[in-house]
């Protein structure tokens, strides 16, 4: 892609992005938000398993967190909403700091089944501590109006939840492309690529991926903060790692490594549930079959997919 | 290696002696932890010897459980029939699930083995398989008599079921040692170390994985077909995505790639459980804290402790 490619897609989806609540009906709303939100999660988990090469079955736990961290500081706390989602980004990349400390150390499938076990753990224990955490039933709580300069807004208004929503994704979005363009991203695709190259070359490997993964344990964080502000309650069931598992199964069907590619299969993956469901009960059989299909035959993704049929066509125009 | 044989059959002896020392009630589990040891026993051998993470193993315990399910409960087969049937019935799953799967490694085969694991139960569940599967709610059945030269044994006696599910246990392991001692078990080891290097040596490495996968299941089969003989129900939840992390958490807890570990595992793991929920209530957590323990610092499992410190 050209130089000037990347800034004008981006302005062109956001400003896309940006008329869309004004166009679209309440149900197509929320869902684009919910959207925004899962595509932030998948992109956080894309960090870890696409450039990083770590297969983290635990990402919920950070959304979790997140989740969690936010609504206890307003409920409990009683903190206005910038404090509250300070709060929720700290505690989640405390909880990945802890977690990461142990699971940094540890190599392929060990890492998967340890990252399954801390997400079991902690699930567990949102779910007991129920006095905290309200268990199943979750906890519900009045989102506080958001201070920006002279102005306060109030999240109850749809649009502006929205729009809230929006501006974190697309800073997100920025930050993990910098991420991964800078130097640092350089050694995390060269520790995906072999670790033991990596360390050889004189990189500390567990340091940087101590790194990403407190990086992606925040931005997951972010995101169950989001979803809890949109959605104005938090529970266990956020925690479960069939959760973390969607994030695994957008970022493989929009193509893992390329940032674009989880907002892209959690996009569809998340319509495709959302209208299916309402007339085929058994939607979830399709999406299974169809992350089967993907794994088999196109394990780049939907993203990669393009961007190798693209490839193709140029070097075919090019040849002739 | 004499020492071993030694050791194994001295277990053997002190497990045909112990139902004295146990009231029925224990017998029972006795019985159920030998299943799970089975049942994490072939696991190891697809994921300690071929190197295959699978997390869908739980789909042939449910194939074999339901399989011999359904020829007592609708075919009014014998113990044997049945059985053949279960057998029959988990191996030709993981066929079909195992075709696909050992075309990919890694990380996509774990991916791999929980999706086909995930449909399975939701095609169990929804509405065209209800009437074999019957969701959660429990088919009863009564296992019909075990026909044994003249005798008529009853696997409703907690006695004659234990040393039913003892003489499959003990002969399973001894088919499993076999196989991983013999060149198949080379190759399959082979594998486990580098696929690319056992491609190029010339094995035609699908179809090595294939058999572990087959052999797996149809291990795992058998486990869920003597756990619904012995539990006299079958129920979706055989087919559980969790039965199978069990059995990686017990394989990893005893220490993957040794077999007995396996069962040492599966031991430590329902003992304790069962210690553990007289104490907390905490007790999944608990678990994952050993789990932790176990993962982080003998890689190898207890089995791995036991041989580190005689060396």
């Amino acid at each position: 892609m050209k130089r000037a490619g990347f800034p004008l897609a981006f302005a062109i989806v956001l400003l896309v992005l940006i008329i869309a609540p004004h166009v679209l009906g309440t149900f197509q709303r929320v869902l684009l938000t919910e959207i925004l939100i899962w595509g932030l999660f998948a992109v956080a988990f894309d960090l870890l398993y696409g450039y990083t090469g770590m297969l983290s079955f635990g990402q919920a736990t950070f959304f979790g967190f997140g989740s969690y961290a936010v609504t206890l500081a307003i409920l409990r706390g009683k903190l206005g909403l910038w404090p509250a989602l300070l709060v929720g980004l700290a505690v989640s990349a405390v909880a990945a700091g802890i977690v990461g400390f142990f699971a940094v150390r540890i190599r392929g499938h060990y890492f998967v089944i340890i990252t399954v076990i801390f997400s079991l753990i902690f699930f567990f224990w949102a779910l007991n501590w129920s006095w905290l955490t309200g268990g199943d039933d979750g906890l519900s709580f009045q989102v506080p109006a958001v201070p920006l300069g002279w102005w306060k807004f109030s999240l109850y208004d749809p649009i502006t939840n929205y729009y809230f929503v929006l501006a974190f994704c697309a800073i997100a979005f920025l930050f993990s492309r910098r991420l991964v363009r800078s130097p640092i991203g350089r050694i995390l695709v060269g520790i995906r690529e072999n670790e033991e190259r990596a360390r050889l070359v004189g990189y500390n490997v567990e340091h940087f991926k101590l790194l990403i993964f407190v990086i992606s344990g925040a931005l997951s964080g972010l995101a169950g903060a989001l979803y809890s502000l949109t959605f104005r309650y938090a529970n266990a069931g956020l925690m479960h790692w069939t959760v973390s598992g969607d994030a695994v199964m957008w970022t493989l069907l929009g193509g893992a490594g390329s940032l674009v590619g989880p907002i892209v299969g959690t996009g569809l993956l998340v319509a495709f549930s959302d209208y299916v469901s309402s007339w085929f009960e058994n939607y979830k059989i399709i999406i299974g079959a169809l992350i089967i299909l993907v794994v088999l035959a196109v394990p780049q993704g939907i993203t990669g997919l393009i961007r190798d049929l693209w490839t193709a066509r140029r070097i075919s125009t090019d040849g002739s | 290696m004499a020492g071993r044989i030694v050791a194994f059959w001295a277990a053997v002896a002190v497990l045909v002696v112990l139902p004295r020392a146990l009231t029925p009630y224990q017998l029972s589990v006795a019985a159920e932890i030998m299943i799970w040891g089975l049942f994490a026993m072939a696991f190891d051998l697809l994921y300690g010897y071929t190197g295959m993470l699978s997390f869908g193993q739980a789909i042939f315990f449910g194939a074999g459980g339901y399989g011999t399910a359904f020829g007592v409960l609708r075919l009014n087969w014998g113990i044997w029939e049945a059985l053949g049937l279960g057998l029959l019935v988990a191996a030709a799953f993981a066929l079909a699930v195992g075709f696909f799967a050992v075309r990919v490694s890694g990380h996509y085969f774990l991916i791999l083995t929980i999706t086909f694991s995930v449909i399975t139960v939701l095609v169990l569940q929804s509405g065209h398989w209800r009437w074999l599967s019957r969701g959660y709610a429990a088919s009863p059945f009564t296992p019909p008599l075990v026909p044994l030269g003249p005798w008529r044994i009853s696997l409703i006696d907690p006695l004659a079921n234990y040393y039913w599910v003892l003489a499959f246990v003990v002969v399973s392991f001894l088919v499993c040692w076999r196989i991983v001692n013999s060149p198949l078990g080379q190759v399959f080891r082979g594998i486990r170390e580098n696929e690319e290097r056992s491609r190029l040596i010339g094995y035609h490495v699908e179809r090595f994985k294939l058999i572990a996968f087959v052999l797996g299941g149809l291990f795992s089969g058998l486990a869920g077909a003597l756990l619904a003989l012995t539990l006299r129900y079958v129920d979706i939840s055989y087919f559980e995505l969790t039965l199978s992390g069990k059995a990686v958490a017990w394989t990893v807890i005893g220490g993957a790639g040794t077999l007995i570990g396996a069962f040492l595992g599966a031991l430590v793991f329902i003992v304790s459980t069962d210690y553990l929920s007289a104490w907390t209530i905490n007790v999944p957590l608990s678990i994952g804290l050993l789990l932790l323990v176990v993962v982080a610092f003998a890689p190898d499992g207890l089995i791995g402790v036991v041989r580190g410190k005689r060396r």
